[in-house]
Parts: C-alpha cells; structure tokens; sequence
C-alpha cells in the first residue's frame, strides 16, 4: 500500500468519525440529560434510609387506602345501596315521583363511581370492574334483545356494554322522549316485567361487585396493598401510579373527551359522550372525575378533611434535593387550566360537539399536557416504568 | 486483466459538507457497504469507485476516482426514489423502467378475498373461485380484476420445499377458508365457548371476533399465512433470486440493454421489480414508500411499518426500501454481486420482519392469557394474527443457510404447540402462556432478538 493511499484513508476515517460525532451532539443532548435525571433518581429512591424520615412508600400507601380508596368505594356502596331502594321502590310503582328519585340515586351513584374508577387495582382489576360498570357507548340494541329474550348471563363478555350505568341511563332516560312513556316501558302488560327484572338485576350485579371489591379492600387486600412497598415493577406504588395515569389518559382524556370531539375519527361523535341519554350531566361527570384525580395526586383525605403523603409530596421531597423544575406545581396548575377550560363547555358535552367541538378539542390538548408530565417527567422523577402499551387497533 | 469494482454508496448530510465532499477520496476496503449517515433532511448520493489491478504485485491504486451523483463516469448512482428509465424506443425522451401492475393486482384480488371472510352470505365455491380467479369470471367487486388474467392460488408457496409442500400450502389455505364458511359463518351469533365456535366479545364492549371450536379466527389464519406464502414466498424465494434473475439469457439482454418487446424494461429489471412489487403494490406511494408511509396493503407492507414504528427496530424500513434500490441500480449496470448483497440483506431483513411479527403476537396471547380475568376475544385475536405469522416463517430465507429460518415441518411443530387440537385439546382456549413464551423465545432465538423487544 503506497504512502499517499494510507493518508487518504485515514483523512476518509477522520471524516466519518468527524461526521457521526456531529451527528449524535445534535441529536441526543436532550437523552443524555434525561439519562442522568433517571441515574440519579434510582439513587434516592433506592436509598430507603436517606428516605426513612421524610417519605416512605408505606406511608403513601397507607394514605391512599385509608384516607382516599376504600372511603370512596364506601361512598359508591352507599349510593348503590340507595339505588337498590330507588330501582325496587320504582319496580313495585312504576310511577314518575318513583322514576324522578331513581333518576337522582342513578345520578348520584355515577358521580361516586367517578371517584373510584381510577383505582383499577386488586379485586377491581381482577373482576374487571370497570368493564361491567361504566362500558360506552352502550350497545342499546344488544341490551335490548337481551332484556326481551331473557335467561341472561350478565358475566359473560358479550354483554359488557349492555350493563353498568349506561345501561340503566338508557333503561331511565333513553327509552322514550317523555317520563310518561318510559313508564309505559315498564307497566306494559307483557313486556314490562322484563324491563323491570331487567333494571332489578343490573342494579344488584353493579351492588354486589361494588360490595365484593369494598370487601376484599377492608379484609384482605389493604394490607397486602400496604405490604408491597417495594419499587419493584409489581410492587403497589408502581403498580398503582400506573393505573392512575393509565385512567388519566385512557378513560378521562380519550374516554370522555378526545373520543366524543372526534380526535380519533373524521368527526365529532355526540353519541360517545357519557351519559348520552341523559344528556345535560356528562360536564360533571368529567368535572368529578377531574377533581378526583388531582385530590389523589395531592393526597388529600375523601372527605376532604385533610391530606397526606401523595405523588404530589414524594415530587416535592425528590426536588428538595435537586434544582429541577417546581414539578408538582406545574402539575396542580396544569389541572386549574383544565378546569378552567372545562367550567366554559356545555353541561351536555354531547351539545358542546355539536355547536363547538374545538372547545373540547382544547380541553383534550390541556389534559394531554398533564399527560406528558405525568407520564414522562413524573415518571421518570420516581423510576417507574410505564407498563402499558397501546393497542394494536385492529 | 481482473479487476474488483468496490463501491461506496454514500448519502451525506449536504449543509457545510460539500467542500469537504470534493476533497473526500475512498479507498474500497469491502465489497459493498452502506454508510447511511441520515441527521440531516437534505442528502446528496455520491458514488465513489475504486479499481484495484490484483496483477500488480505492489497492490499499488490504478484509479481513484470521486463520482458525484450528476456525473458519474463509473459505477453506478442510487436513486433517492425507486425511478429507473431508458429511452427504450429512442425517442429521445427517458421511459420508466419501473413495472409491476401484476403484483398490484394481486395482492387487490387478496385484500378482497379478506373482506369476503367475513361477508357470511359468501359461499364456499365464491371463495374458491375468488382464489383460483379466472380471466372474465365476476369475482370481485373492483370490475378491473375481473378482467384479469392473474390469480392468487397459482402464487402460493410456489418456491418453496417440493410439489408436494406446495400442494399442501394451497390445501392448507383452501381448508381455512371453507372452514370458515362451513363451520364458523353458521355460528356467526352463537356465543363461542370452548369446542364451541362463534363470535366473542373483547372486553369493556369491545369489537367481536368470529372463531372457529378451538378459538381461531381463520380469516386471520388465511390474511397473516398470505404474508409468508404469497407476498414473501414470491419475492425472497422467487424473483429475487440469481436463479430466477439470471434465468435464460437475462445476462446476456442485461449487457446489450435487449428490452422485452413493446417494454422499457428488459426481463432481469421486470424480474426484480415484481418482486419490489409483492411488498409495495399497494403503497400510497410505490416509488418512495418510505417518506410517504401508509397503504392499503393488510400484508407485508402493512407489518413492515408496524414494526418499524416500534423503537427496538426503526430504520427497518430504510434498509429494505434502500436494499431494494442499491441492488435494481446495481442490476441495471451488470454488478451482480451487489445485485445479490442487497438481496440477501432484503431476504433477512423482511424474514425478520415476519418473526417479530409472529413473537409479537404469541406473547400478546401469553401476557393476555397471564391476567386474571383474560380478555379472551382479545387473547384469540393476537393468537390467530400469531398462527399466520408463524405459519410464515416457512417462507422465510436465511441468507447465511440459503434455507428458511424454519421448515415446514418445524413450523407445523410450533403450531400444534401454540394450537393444541389433537387427544381432544381445545386449542387457543386451552394453551397455557407458558408454552407461548416458549414457542415465541424459538424464534426471537432464531433471528437474534429478545422476547422482552418482540
């Protein structure tokens, strides 16, 4: 190999390091610093007994089961309880002073459920809770072939969305356009009894799954909730966030809002709001469960009487030790522009994507921002790993 | 006198570069290599060559010479876009060379006969018909292919293993569809159970999947199998290969530019483009299908950006679309050994795509089947994309074995592990997702990735 070859070769080499250099400085700075956040994350977290004083994972954990959870499924059995009544008082007269205090226990038990739908963990995620309590939209037709055939099994899959809250919406506003009529539903003299058995055993499958997750929270699960934590990927906290923010994201912001604007499809989609039948109530619906998801995020008791550790104070104890950004600040500011967008939609987001779908098109882009500190800069602040994905979509 | 080509596609990032560009001189030190150094949006191609007399004792450079895009002199350039033309009638004006409308049709006839597994009011005979299309019979609602000469079932497993592998690739296929007529349409509102077919619901009132006594969708069996026995059985195993390239005298029509008669292109080009045109036939668009991504393609196409998309294999994409490119610019100047380098990377690169596909889905169905209250429809669904998947691991080819990553008879082994029907097993209802991690680590193993990237 002569002289002059090797020089061009080793200038040829200089170029191309030269070249993947510059390359990477341009691209990854931004990976690299996230790279240290992480690095030096695992390092305060992994030290329990530099944590021991100020934050534990057990006292979070105690906070949430004790102060936020299983008062809040209390809350949701009480209002199944009296919903029980209403249906059996309306069953055995079907009459409009009977069907106006059902339609108010159904209003109420769905707020309260709005306030535990996050908490897809232990019993709740092993029955699939959410799946046989809050499936929309409703599949109006199945439901009804099925309340008219009868010998229904209201465990099977198949019938997931033809129960639950939307389907008692229907069963209460959405079968006829006056109150009159749909009592007509039930006091006609061959089908009625069906709808009114119909209405009985959605009523009392909602009650007994709400009783058996409440149950299975207060004699076995709290504690082992409490038990596991560790920072282990299977461990509660983890385990926990990763619903929270799942909820967050899946049920809240695509569920009530994204789906209905129309983000996922060519166009506006009235028909998937929540409580569609109803109409004038899926506004507070999503207003409460905005306001229980930023009362979890900063700990603060059910009844709204206190607060304890939360993901809002384990931020505040990592970024005591670092000069990063005020975190859970930006993420309680994050929920009061939300709500602020949220207090100018319709009472019916049905009717608010009909006159102005961009308002809720907004409202989507704010929730997704809480989504990306959430999601990323939370996350990222505690070491936990995201554990979900999203579907394959067909 | 021998001399060895060696060649350097280089694309480099053209702002602040060119000057250095002009001074930049290479020394061909292996056959073929691709430096793709992509960071910036505008790219130039260069191509350098080398000629290195192997007479001279001295191993001492005749020629070095840099080659910009606009001017080349040796060697050959790589299109930014898959764009090749010669004024085949001497008009003085350049025709594309680029062909491959019977792939187009082809895979239109089999998107159709995907939707028609689905359509319960379908008979047996119209699917067979449809399959086996015959020119002027009324099979498809798109009246273009009715016309058509080309047919779906004269294509599967054409070139792989022997006769008989390939007869029973067809039965294979032709079983799942008149099951489906026969054994699923008719139950198409019964609730299915294990033993039992019918359709079942994902969960939280998700979409119905329509399946068979042991949980599979044979419409999905039917649409993934299509993927290995048609689209990449005829590619890798057919028109990409030396044997069919340099079939009769392809060589010889190469070098003096014979075209086919009334055609821009000569029979190699077309043989190659065919093959282009099995994976990208229904690309929104077919010469740059990667800038402009999407298509109405449900085969290979659809699953190579699928997987591109997923962070552990971006830029596979690329590396096909480009592989494509290097080797038809290579063809077009008589560099076979190019030629056949880009196709052994295009080979191993679109196996791997259909083995992280099957991985994939087998441990979807083994994450799904692990929770405690398994969304079976959802389960099913992931495991029957999965049974095609797998089933087109038969189709692959493994460039350093010259033989597919899998046989048939291995891959048959697979299937009856993931789905158990013998001594009265119910299959999809029965597998445990220990078996599944089992029979997906098989094959991430085989092409070197991981269960945890699948």
């Amino acid at each position: 190999m002569n002289k002059k070859l090797v020089i061009l070769s080793v200038f040829a080499a200089l170029c191309f390091t030269n070249l993947m250099v510059s390359c990477s400085d341009d691209e990854n700075i931004e990976v690299g610093e996230a790279d240290q956040n992480t690095v030096d994350a695992v390092d305060n977290i992994d030290e329990d007994a530099v944590l021991g004083e100020a934050f534990t994972r057990g006292e979070m954990l105690t906070n949430w089961a004790d102060h936020i959870i299983i008062p809040a499924f209390e809350a949701l059995a009480d209002d199944m309880d009296s919903l029980s009544l209403a249906a059996n008082t309306f069953t055995e007269i079907p009459n409009q002073e009977n069907l106006i205090n059902l339609k108010q226990s159904w209003l109420n038990a769905y707020l309260a459920w709005q306030t535990v739908a996050m908490f897809d963990i232990g019993m709740a995620e092993e029955i699939t809770l959410r799946n046989y309590m809050n499936v929309y939209p409703l599949d109006a037709e199945g439901m009804t072939t099925t309340l008219l055939a009868g010998g229904y099994d209201l465990t099977s899959v198949n019938r997931q969305d033809e129960q639950g809250f939307p389907a008692l919406d229907y069963l209460l506003h959405g079968l006829a356009n006056s109150e009159a009529e749909i009592i007509t539903f039930y006091t006609d003299e061959f089908n009625g009894p069906k709808y009114k058995i119909f209405l009985t055993d959605l009523v009392e499958r909602m009650r007994s799954l709400t009783y058996m997750v409440l149950i299975d929270w207060k004699e076995r699960y709290r504690e082992e909730f409490i038990e596991r934590d560790g920072s282990g990927a299977t461990e509660s906290v983890n385990s926990m966030v990763n619903a929270y923010i799942y909820y967050f994201e899946k049920f809240l912001r695509s569920g009530k809002v994204g789906i209905p604007a129309g983000i996922f499809s060519n166009s506006p989609l009235t028909d998937r709001v929540e409580a569609r039948y109803r109409g004038n109530v899926s506004k507070e619906l999503l207003t409460t469960a905005l306001h229980a998801t930023q009362n979890f995020f900063n700990g603060l008791h059910f009844d709204g009487g206190a607060s304890g550790m939360s993901l809002q104070g384990w931020i505040d104890h990592l970024e005591e030790t670092r000069d990063t950004n005020d975190l859970d600040s930006l993420i309680n500011n994050q929920f009061a522009l939300i709500h602020a967008q949220v207090v100018n939609l319709n009472d019916d987001l049905g009717v608010q994507v009909t006159i102005d779908y961009r308002g809720m098109l907004e409202t989507y882009d704010l929730m997704q921002e809480n989504i990306i500190f959430m999601k990323v800069d939370m996350l990222q602040l505690f070491d936990i790993k995201v554990d979900y994905v999203d579907a394959d979509g067909d | 006198m021998d001399s060895i080509i060696s060649k350097f596609a280089i694309v480099l990032p053209t702002k602040a570069r060119m000057s250095l560009l002009k001074k930049l001189f290479l020394y061909g030190l292996a056959a073929s290599i691709i430096f793709l150094l992509s960071c910036e949006e505008e790219s130039i191609n260069v191509t350098g060559e080398v000629i290195e007399d192997e007479t001279d004792t001295e191993n001492e450079i005749d020629t070095v010479t840099l080659i910009e895009a606009d001017t080349v002199i040796f060697g050959f350039a790589v299109p930014e876009k898959y764009l090749f033309f010669r004024d085949a009638d001497g008009d003085g004006v350049n025709d594309t060379t680029v062909s491959f409308d019977g792939q187009t049709t082809r895979l239109k006839m089999a998107v159709e006969l995907i939707d028609v597994l689905k359509d319960t009011t379908a008979s047996a005979a119209r699917l067979t018909s449809m399959f086996a299309h015959e020119e002027g019979v009324e099979d498809f609602l798109d009246v273009e292919l009715n016309t058509s000469s080309k047919q779906i079932r004269n294509k599967i497993g054409a070139n792989t293993g022997s006769t008989v592998d390939t007869d029973a690739v067809r039965t294979d296929v032709t079983t799942w569809m008149t099951s489906q007529v026969n054994d699923v349409f008719p139950n198409w509102s019964t609730e299915a159970s294990s033993g039992v077919a019918g359709k079942i619901q994902e969960a939280g009132g998700g979409a119905n999947r329509y399946v068979n006594a042991y949980g599979l969708e044979l419409d999905q069996a039917v649409s993934k199998a299509l993927i290995g026995a048609f689209v990449a059985d005829q590619a890798l195993n057919g028109y990409l290969t030396p044997t069919k390239l340099d079939g009769g005298t392809n060589r010889a029509d190469q070098s003096s530019g014979s075209v086919l008669e009334g055609k821009a292109y000569t029979n190699m080009e077309h043989y190659w483009d065919e093959g282009y045109g099995y994976i990208y036939g229904l690309a929104e668009d077919g010469m740059d299908p990667v800038t402009t991504p999407g298509s109405a393609d449900k085969f290979l196409l659809k699953y190579i950006e699928k997987v591109d998309s997923d962070t552990d294999f971006t830029g596979i994409a690329s590396r096909i679309f480009d592989a494509f490119k290097l080797g038809r610019a290579a063809l077009v100047v008589g560099d076979y050994t190019t030629r056949d380098d880009a196709a052994k990377d295009i080979m191993a690169e679109i196996s791997k795509v259909i083995a992280i596909r099957a991985a994939h889905y087998l441990k979807a169905g083994q994450e799904g089947k692990a929770e405690a209250t398994p969304d079976m429809a959802n389960v099913f669904h992931d495991l029957s994309e999965g049974y095609g998947f797998v089933y087109s691991l038969q189709f692959t080819y493994n460039p350093e074995t010259g033989a597919p990553y899998f046989t048939r008879a291995e891959v048959l082994s697979m299937l009856d592990k993931v789905y158990p029907t013998s001594d009265d097993q119910k299959g999809f209802w029965e597998v445990t997702p220990e078996v599944l991690e089992a029979v997906a680590t098989e094959i991430t193993t085989a092409f070197g990735f991981t269960y945890e990237n699948a």
